[in-house]
């Protein structure tokens, strides 16, 4: 119980830090969404009762506070959670490598279950170059931050589960 | 012949006698001896006296400097504290002055509108480039509804589209699912007001390629969608493309409200009834 209450308070203060900190920051340090490097996290050192709960609990979250699609959130850090669960035991990399990677790739691919919602209404409207500005911007912050993401995340769940690699 | 007692007074008698002379003779008169005995004992003695005294001042000053040092420092450390404070306090004002500035304006257009409204404070943002909606303070409890209209002096910012008891979501008029309908002010050609969600940009769609719409037109609501009251500023137009076919032109406008930099918001307590818009 206390441990989902720790993950509870986790990802609300990860909602917080990007709904009411970030926003207000220069366009240029407008980051990704944090909840999908610890969705990658999850995935990769965390059972499936851990993450599932975790993962639905944040994706309700967002899709309240956000004006996107109801779903949208829950959809894609669940894909993330899951399609990258058993990835650690096909790819020899180290555990901070293998988490950078595939949190850009996670970025990516909640990007892409966006621009799966958008195209249809306005194809338009999401083909631009301020979409593949906007686009890299979140890909370079992810390689820039992952590492230290996971460094905290390691702190931060170490006392709540087995140590990540073991 | 004299007793011992009496030797010794009379020996004691001269000598004071002997000794008052002597001085007196002094006194009177410097003598050679005397003047180069005395630059002797200057000579030898008054290096050593003037280092001891040197050192006894250094010693006292250090003693005292010390002292006045740690005061000192301490003094500098609370000074310190007080300048961060002052500096604080003068950011605050600063801010405050800022703020009271906003709301000032926001009174001002407050009073001055036929609109019942309630001032809210904007406490949080969608965190998808992909999508634009807003937190504000203000929910079910302060009069606010679902679809309550959000303005600031500016223009329209966009409209309420979930609530609870104390916040409500408002989803911005640059967001791609947000509509408007509204009208060029000079030439009142009609549109509806579509967001782009990239970039702080909207689309005048639907005015017609005969309808006169140019570059730094007003358009403002029309108070035909039932939503928005009539006669709020939208933005300005930016762009105005015509091609040869098609039935419509393509409009590109600049809203008005600065949406990176909202804080406070105005929630339109009374929007439009739509039968009465319709009647």
């Amino acid at each position: 119980m206390i441990r989902y209450l720790f993950y509870l308070i986790l990802v609300i203060l990860l909602v917080i830090i990007q709904t009411s900190i970030i926003p207000y920051m220069p366009e240029i340090l407008k980051f990704y969404d944090f909840l999908v490097p610890l969705a990658v996290y999850l995935s990769l050192y965390k059972p499936l009762s851990h993450g599932l709960p975790v993962l639905i609990a944040a994706g309700l979250i967002m899709d309240m506070l956000s004006a996107a699609p109801i779903g949208i959130y829950v959809t894609s850090y669940l894909w993330v959670f899951l399609a990258f669960r058993r990835v650690a035991r096909w790819v020899g990399i180290k555990d901070h490598l293998l988490f950078s990677m595939l949190a850009v790739i996670g970025v990516l691919f909640e990007n892409l279950i966006f621009a799966i919602a958008v195209i249809p209404a306005n194809p338009q409207g999401f083909f631009t170059l301020q979409s593949l500005q906007i686009i890299l911007i979140q890909v370079f912050w992810t390689v820039i931050t992952a590492p230290f993401l996971w460094l905290g995340f390691n702190y931060c769940f170490t006392d709540h589960g087995r140590l990540p690699g073991k | 012949m004299f007793s011992k007692k009496t030797m010794v007074a009379a020996g004691a008698i001269i000598l004071i006698v002997l000794n008052g002379v002597v001085f007196s003779f002094n006194y009177i008169r410097k003598t050679s001896f005397t003047s180069a005995a005395a630059e002797t004992a200057l000579f030898f003695v008054s290096p050593v006296q003037g280092a001891v005294s040197s050192g006894i001042e250094f010693s006292r000053e250090v003693w005292t400097h010390y002292f006045y040092l740690v005061d000192a420092a301490q003094e500098n450390e609370e000074l310190r504290r007080k300048l961060a404070r002052a500096r604080q306090k003068i950011h605050e004002c600063n801010e405050t002055s800022k703020e009271n500035r906003r709301l000032k304006e926001l009174v001002r257009f407050n009073s001055e509108s036929d609109l019942s409204m309630q001032a809210a404070r904007v406490v949080a943002r969608d965190s998808s480039p992909w999508y634009r909606s807003l937190i504000i303070d203000k929910g079910r409890a302060h009069g606010v509804e679902n679809g309550s209209p959000v303005v600031v002096p500016d223009g329209v910012v966009g409209r309420v589209t979930e609530l609870s008891s104390g916040h409500a979501k408002v989803v911005l008029i640059i967001d791609r699912n947000s509509a408007v309908d509204a009208m060029v002010q000079r030439t009142r050609a009609r549109g509806v007001v579509l967001g782009l969600s990239s970039g702080d940009r909207c689309r005048f769609d639907f005015a017609l390629r005969k309808q006169d719409v140019r570059v730094e037109d007003i358009i403002i609501t029309s108070g035909l969608d039932g939503i928005y009251p009539k006669g709020l500023r939208v933005g300005r137009v930016s762009k105005v493309i015509r091609r040869n076919s098609g039935v419509f032109q393509e409009v590109e406008i600049i809203p008005y409200a600065d949406f990176h930099k909202l804080e406070e918001v105005l929630v339109v307590l009374n929007p439009p009834n739509i039968d009465d818009v319709l009647n």
